[in-house]
């Protein structure tokens, strides 16, 4: 199974419900929204998608689907663009 | 000749030049006149004659870092500036005015930040003493809206400064123009609000969020790609968008930016 947890290099601040994080190895921007900050925040932890999905069903108003959907989306984007370590077992 | 300082301020920031070169001295006495200052201060430049190599500043610039300096080359310099922004040394060839520009900018842009300022990318004009900023690179369209705007007075049309003091933040004006033809006086003025140019949107004014607005700014302050100190540089733009109000202007080349200017 894998895990996701967010890179400690990765500067993030907080504004209002969004937020921006900052990848320090391409001096890239990139602006969270409000579902997106509180999924960044639960990978200060190592998280599997499905504990996120859980935990995003709790906190918003979401189908397990879209949520499910919303969750590998974001993933794979953070993924792709340095943000997240993905540990693999 | 000896060495001898002429310091340039754009609003705090002072850069003292020390160089032995008459024609940096006259040139700055000419260009600059309103911007020279009394004193010593600031990132101290130290200019001297580079004569290795033929002129060439259209060839393009190389930025490296290596410990805590600034490595920064092209055609018709060569120089190094320290990350914190205290001091720069830097050779160029003898009369390469638009060397001489790009190593202040440079100067100015690693000082900013010491006096709780930046420099962004951007038009910025003022109405009674209040001043809207309109960020975008080059092509974004800054020149096209200033040269149609009517009720307000221009600042800059390509280099802003902005810089936070005990009441409020402030503008200012830079002698680094783009195209147009526009006073050199310094000028400055409250900041009032941010105006990102989008030439895909739908035409109008439209309000964002604060967190869009940092982001957007963000992307077009000067030097962010080599600034150390970005955790400083993010917080100060948060500040910033926090004092005032953000939008996305949006308009065709046939109509009238400035009913929409004036909406807000």
């Amino acid at each position: 199974m894998k895990t996701y947890k967010m890179k400690d290099s990765v500067a993030y601040r907080a504004l209002g419900e969004e937020a921006v994080l900052l990848n320090p190895d391409d001096n890239q921007i990139h602006l969270l929204n409000e579902v997106a900050c509180y999924t960044w925040e639960l990978l200060t932890e190592l998280r599997s998608e499905e504990d996120l999905v859980n935990l995003i069903c709790g906190e918003f108003d979401v189908s397990a689907d879209q949520a499910s959907s919303d969750a590998s989306k974001l993933l794979n984007e953070m993924n792709e663009k340095g943000l997240i370590e993905v540990l693999e077992g | 000749m000896s060495v001898e300082r002429t310091t340039v301020s754009i609003g705090p920031i002072p850069v003292t030049i020390s160089s032995d070169l008459e024609w940096i001295h006259k040139y700055i006495r000419n260009h600059f006149p309103c911007y020279i200052s009394s004193g010593n201060c600031g990132m101290k430049l130290s200019l001297s004659s580079y004569s290795d190599i033929d002129h060439d500043e259209d060839s393009a610039i190389s930025i490296g870092k290596h410990d805590d300096m600034l490595n920064v080359k092209r055609g018709d310099f060569i120089s190094e500036f320290e990350l914190g922004g205290k001091s720069g040394n830097a050779r160029i060839q003898n009369g390469s005015l638009n060397g001489l520009t790009t190593l202040l900018k440079f100067a100015f842009t690693l000082s900013a930040l010491n006096y709780d300022g930046f420099f962004i990318h951007s038009a910025a004009a003022r109405h009674n003493d209040q001043c809207t900023i309109f960020p975008g690179r080059s092509g974004a369209g800054k020149t096209t809206l200033m040269r149609k705007i009517r009720k307000h007075t221009i600042m800059t049309d390509e280099f802003t400064l902005v810089a936070r003091s005990k009441n409020g933040w402030h503008v200012y004006s830079t002698p680094f123009r783009g195209e147009l033809e526009f006073s050199i006086q310094p000028q400055s003025a409250l900041f009032d609000n941010l105006m990102y140019l989008d030439r895909s949107g739908t035409a109008g004014l439209t309000e964002i969020s604060h967190a869009e607005s940092v982001y957007r700014l963000i992307q077009n302050i000067v030097g962010w790609g080599y600034e150390e100190r970005k955790d400083d540089l993010m917080k100060l733009a948060d500040d910033m968008v926090s004092s005032g109000r953000s939008f996305t202007l949006s308009y065709s080349l046939d109509e009238d930016p400035n009913k929409l200017i004036n909406l807000q």
